[in-house]
């Protein structure tokens, strides 16, 4: 910050006379610290909290859902940032491992534990105090192996998602429109997924679309919400994805198409 | 007229003392990295300095460094920054780290305390490195400029020059006496903004340290001017 340290500078009697302040501080406002107060939040039950943190993250919960998944086991930071990193590769966000642990962590999701899951103490470690020449010092302990884990909670709430119960009783209210869903569903269950241009051209057309004045993007979104395709490049069917095919299999294939206005 | 004895102590007192404004000035300009974490780990620090603060600040210091583990880093540095910047748009959303936030009325930066350090640094052929992008009364600096003082002080001594060594100590009590002033209301406010025991124990130190350095700077002088 300062340069020149070296420099072999004369003192000038410059401060030479001022009188010095007996109180240092005094006429400098010093806030009462006692008078700080936090204001009161109700407590959240764990499933509220777990509840509130994947409605306050609508887009990412199915990272949520992996990540607790993955973290069924004790894993190291590292694990979980190369986890991340995996499943962020097609879906960028502004969170890295860390902040994400962190906020699941704060909402009960993960708990820290060592490698071996027992949950770690929760006071905190004290310094060591260690003696030299008659002279007492405060030596900090090695840093601590932290390991993520899942709550029990948090793997009951990714065990009782049923999304394809939640797509088929979505697809039931709008029964109309299952040939679209099951034409979206066919089409990226193919080697090397399909995009999204690919799928518009193919039902653009659909008169069942038209009338209704909705787009393929609309059907994409939904079946991309309850977990039935994701996009990896592409867009590809994914295991509920496959249990909905199978659960269309008698749904009406032919698609009327209105003529091109080409 | 010092002996050889006493000269040697105050050449050993003046470099931990350099020492000491070295560590809390590197403490206060950026947020800890990972080198200075394990650096900060391996240290060990005083149990009984006779400051009840520092002893306190350095009890709570050496317990969050004693709980480190990998994301340690990351949140000091959110720590550094919910404490020192802040997010709000008012002048009380932080523990303002320059000088003239807090003894100016307006709470504003670059105010009379840092023509006042800058005049300063000049007589002592100090200036700012172009690197560093804050003010220049900003604790770190003001701390730097107290770490370069007391090492130029022990090398005086060491030269034999005892007339400068007690010219360069009245210039660090003055400088004490008129600009650290300010640091028990930093302190105070590092305590409410920040979380960690880390800048808790910083603050306190800090607080304890300016206090037992200027008792020793007004004896010593007080002692060279009889």
């Amino acid at each position: 910050m300062l340069g020149n340290k070296t420099a072999d500078t004369l003192c000038l009697p410059l401060l030479e006379g001022l009188e010095f302040d007996d109180n240092p501080g005094s006429g400098i406002d010093l806030p009462d610290e006692s008078a700080q107060t936090d204001p009161v939040i109700p407590e959240k039950t764990h499933k509220e909290r777990i509840e509130g943190l994947y409605a306050a993250m609508p887009t990412y919960q199915r990272t949520l859902s992996r990540v607790i998944t993955f973290c069924e086991i004790p894993r190291r930071t590292a694990e979980v940032d190369a986890k991340l990193d995996e499943l962020q590769e097609y879906n960028k966000s502004v969170y890295d491992a860390g902040n994400l642990c962190a906020i699941m962590e704060e909402n009960q999701a993960l708990i820290r534990v060592n490698e071996s899951g027992d949950a770690l103490p929760e006071a905190p470690r004290e310094p060591d105090v260690v003696e030299e020449d008659g002279v007492q010092y405060l030596q900090p302990k090695p840093r601590i192996e932290v390991c993520f884990m899942a709550t029990v909670v948090a793997l009951a709430r990714v065990a009782a998602e049923d999304h394809h119960g939640k797509l088929m009783e979505r697809m039931n209210l709008e029964p109309q429109f299952k040939p679209i869903y099951k034409r979206i569903l066919q089409m990226c269950d193919v080697e090397g997924g399909i995009s999204m241009s690919e799928l518009d051209q193919a039902l653009f057309d659909a008169k069942l679309l038209r009338d209704a004045n909705l787009y393929p993007q609309r059907f994409v979104d939904k079946l991309e919400s309850f977990a039935a395709i994701e996009w990896k490049g592409s867009w590809f069917v994914t295991e509920t994805g496959t249990a909905a095919l199978r659960a269309l299999a008698d749904a009406e294939e032919e698609i009327e198409f209105a003529e091109s206005e080409e | 007229m010092m002996t050889e004895e006493t000269t040697g102590a105050l050449i050993m007192l003046c470099k931990r003392r350099s020492a000491m404004y070295g560590f809390l000035s590197c403490l206060f300009s950026t947020e800890v990295t990972e080198d200075l974490l394990d650096e900060l780990i391996a240290r060990r620090y005083p149990a009984a300095t006779g400051s009840e603060k520092m002893n306190e600040g350095y009890r709570k210091m050496t317990r969050y460094l004693s709980n480190i583990w990998e994301d340690s880093c990351r949140d000091l540095a959110a720590d550094f920054s919910r404490t020192f910047i802040g997010h709000g748009i008012d002048a009380h959303a932080a523990a303002y780290p320059q000088e003239s936030v807090h003894t100016g009325e307006k709470r504003l930066t670059m105010g009379n305390a840092r023509t006042e350090v800058l005049a300063l640094y000049r007589s002592q052929g100090m200036r700012k490195e172009t690197g560093w992008r804050e003010d220049e009364d900003h604790v770190a600096v003001e701390l730097d400029f107290m770490c370069i003082m007391a090492q130029r002080t022990a090398e005086a001594l060491q030269a034999g020059d005892a007339s400068d060594a007690e010219s360069m100590l009245r210039v660090q009590g003055n400088f004490v006496a008129d600009h650290f002033a300010w640091i028990p209301s930093l302190a105070s406010q590092m305590r409410r903004f920040s979380k960690t025991d880390f800048y808790q124990g910083l603050s306190l130190v800090t607080e304890g340290f300016a206090m037992v350095d200027r008792e020793f700077l007004d004896e010593i002088n007080a002692e060279n001017a009889a």
